[in-house]
């Protein structure tokens, strides 16, 4: 699978927030996303993947030279793309086997074998180290932020994108947790072939991982587009350098 | 022989099921706009072949769902298992009911509830003694005209009745589907009824439930509205005796212009007793609900708790949910609450079950079901809770069809009740199959 994001602009209520943003990636390579706060990094997530609130107003997004604008959410993930979110909902009642049951089958367009499907919870839920409980739980809900960030993961896994994007997955992680999930998504990708666009703030997910490419995001758009070394640029002047550019 | 004296009943009627109180309010009357089900037309009397009729009925609800029912009721007719505390009481004039009716809807009181003693040629009676502990299930079946029927449910001292009452409908013609109950427990009795209402769009749906709790004793009642061209229900409830309680839980789903007229009026009436009341309801596709939860702790009941709750989900733009919060007491020394919530779909949670590959469909059907997962885990019997669970995801499923005899399939969820595993909202899975 590739994925092209070409020249998109995208508004939410009328307020540009994504200004001619650019990216390109396959399944199998690892992509990095790192800009400031504010910048649309979840902006342009979201419009990758439909949000109603976010308006794409020009340009395309493409799935193997495919423009995938007219499909609707689920639509897009059925293609094999998946999206990790920064701040994953909790949802009242809908209990997360239920719900991870619900994706699977519609994900494969086929009936999910329980007695499998429970068994790759269990044996991903102890590689994340995860408490068994919150698979009784209902989604998400109750869950501190570092376990709704290895949910997110766990729920990836057994999923098996083709290109999965995490929005900032080591965001409120301890520093071993950090560590078990860049593992976990390493695992993962190897096993399926995966391809991971990963956002985020910090360097310490990326020393566990091997990102190909790095983009540096501001105002709605890519500023910098490089190898790893941009990283070590980033931590030594800052978004700064960047803007100045 | 008739084994009810009906003349003095219907009389005795008059008198207990007046108009509920807050229906005379001017906030209820702007707000409720009544929904008025014109009589004529609804003639009780159907064409001749009911029996087989039921019996097809029965067997086509058997092979579906695999229950089996105690007790099927049908317009002219009934059979039951021998049960001893079940029997059927037929009132033996024909002409009878139609005569009293035109009197009674000039009475000025609930002409609907007349309308079903003026009508109901058979009551069924559930008597439980001193005790005894009784499981039933019972089918009220409507399949050529409108079936009008009193239900009369007494539980004597540490009495126990689990009961399930299916009531469908497959008329091809106007008709209604009535129930006039009255529940009595003794002291130290325990209940749980769960009703359930699944009638296709040629039924109306009337439900008038009385009922009274004896000191200590402990009454579940589950009224769950899913079919019917129109629901008007009339309950009210009361936690007579000291220590008494009362839960009454409302689950609707309405859909495709139903219009559910929904009011529920609980009384603490004794000290220390606790009356909760909690009502949840999912609109679409034109459809109306009214949810009206009316609390009233009566002078004199110290230190009683009462708690109304009222919910509700909009799945679409076209749908309606009106609820007014009511409380009146009439005392001092006790812990009320009363709250009322509505919304539409978050669009939030709808768009991470999606980008999940969730369809929208299946993700408004997690959501429902996820928002009924509460009323659900308080059914403690998990028969009740399967079938619930089944006829409302079988409605999303179906795109809001109503009246169809569903297939027991609750996306092969168990619900546990919080009560007996200790954690709310948890389910369990079958795995075999
Ligand atoms: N619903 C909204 N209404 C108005 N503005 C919004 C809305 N959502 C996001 N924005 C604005 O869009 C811009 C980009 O937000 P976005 O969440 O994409 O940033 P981000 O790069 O992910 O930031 P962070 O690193 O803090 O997660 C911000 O200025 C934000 O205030
Ligand atoms: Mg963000």
């Amino acid at each position: 699978m590739r994925l092209e994001i070409k020249d998109l602009y995208a508004s939410i209520d009328g307020k540009a927030i994504i200004n001619g943003a650019n990216l390109a990636m396959n399944e199998g390579e690892v992509h990095v996303i790192m800009g400031p706060n504010g910048s649309g990094k979840t902006t342009l997530a979201k419009a990758v993947f439909g949000y109603p609130g976010v308006k794409v107003t020009r340009g395309d997004v493409l799935v193997d030279g495919k423009s995938i604008l007219g499909l609707t959410t689920d639509k897009r993930a059925a293609l094999g793309l998946f999206l990790g979110f920064q701040h994953p909902v909790e949802i009242e009642g809908v209990g997360f086997v239920n719900f991870l049951r619900a994706s699977k089958e519609a994900v494969s367009q086929s009936q999910a074998n329980m007695k499998e499907l429970m068994k790759d919870i269990k044996s991903w839920s102890d590689e994340l180290k995860m408490d068994e409980s919150i698979i009784g739980r209902a989604l998400n809900k109750g869950l501190s932020g570092g376990e709704k960030k290895k949910a997110e993961i766990l729920q990836m896994v057994l999923q098996r994108p083709k290109i999965a994007m995490l929005d900032e997955p080591d965001s409120g992680l301890d520093i071993d947790a950090v560590k078990v999930v860049a593992e976990n998504i390493n695992k993962a990708a190897e096993q399926t072939g995966m391809g991971v666009l990963v956002i985020t703030h910090y360097n310490r997910i990326l020393s566990h991982m091997h990102p190909q490419r790095v983009h540096i995001m501001a105002d709605g758009r890519m500023v910098a587009d490089g190898g790893k070394e941009l990283i070590d640029k980033l931590e030594k002047e800052g978004y700064e350098s960047f803007n100045r550019r | 022989m008739p084994l009810i004296d009906q003349t003095k009943f219907v009389e005795d009627a008059l008198n207990d099921y007046h108009r509920l109180p807050e229906e005379g309010d001017s906030l209820y009357v702007r707000r409720f706009a009544p929904i008025d089900i014109s009589i004529e037309g609804y003639g009780s009397a159907g064409p001749d072949g009911k029996d087989e009729k039921v019996r097809r009925f029965y067997d086509e609800l058997h092979a579906r769902t695999g229950l089996k029912f105690d007790a099927t009721v049908w317009e002219d007719g009934w059979t039951a298992c021998h049960n001893p505390a079940l029997s059927l009481a037929k009132f033996g004039d024909e002409g009878y009911g139609r005569a009293l009716s035109g009197k009674l809807f000039r009475s000025g009181e609930d002409k609907y509830v007349a309308l079903l003693h003026g009508t109901a040629r058979q009551a069924l009676m559930i008597d439980v003694k001193d005790g005894m502990a009784v499981d039933l299930k019972v089918l009220f079946a409507v399949v050529g005209g409108s079936l009008p029927v009193q239900v009369f449910i007494n539980l004597g001292k540490d009495a126990k009745l689990n009961l399930f009452e299916w009531h469908a409908s497959n008329c091809t013609r106007p008709c209604f589907s009535g129930t006039v109950r009255e529940v009595k427990l003794g002291e130290g009795a325990t209940c749980e009824i769960s009703v359930l209402h699944n009638e296709n769009s040629n039924t109306t749906v009337l439900e008038h439930t009385k009922g009274t709790a004896g000191e200590g004793a402990s009454s579940t009642i589950n009224f769950v509205y899913t079919g019917g061209s129109a629901v008007r229900a009339r309950n009210s409830l009361e936690a007579s005796g000291r220590g008494s309680r009362v839960r009454v839980g409302e689950l609707a789903v309405s859909s495709k212009r139903q219009k559910f007229d929904l009011n529920t009026y609980v009384v603490n009436a004794a000290g220390g007793s606790e009356v909760r009341l909690s009502s949840a309801a999912v609109a679409m596709q034109e459809s109306v609900c009214y949810l009206k939860g009316f609390a009233r702790i009566t002078n004199g009941s110290r230190d009683a708790r009462s708690f109304v709750e009222e919910r509700g989900l909009l799945v679409d733009g076209t749908a309606k949910i009106n609820s007014i919060p009511s409380m009146a007491i009439g005392e001092n020394a006790v812990k009320a609450t009363h709250s009322s919530a509505m919304g539409p779909i978050d669009q939030d949670s709808m768009f991470y079950l999606m980008s999940r590959g969730v369809s929208p469909e299946a993700a408004k059907r997690l959501m429902v079901l996820g928002f009924f997962s509460g009323p659900i885990s308080g059914i403690r019997s998990s028969l009740v809770k399967e079938v619930v669970s089944s006829v409302i995801s079988g409605k999303i499923r179906s795109n809001g069809e109503f009246g169809e005899l569903p297939v027991l399939n609750a996306e092969n969820v168990i619900w546990e009740s919080g009560r007996e595993t200790g954690m709310e909202h948890h389910y369990k899975y079958r795995t075999e199959k």
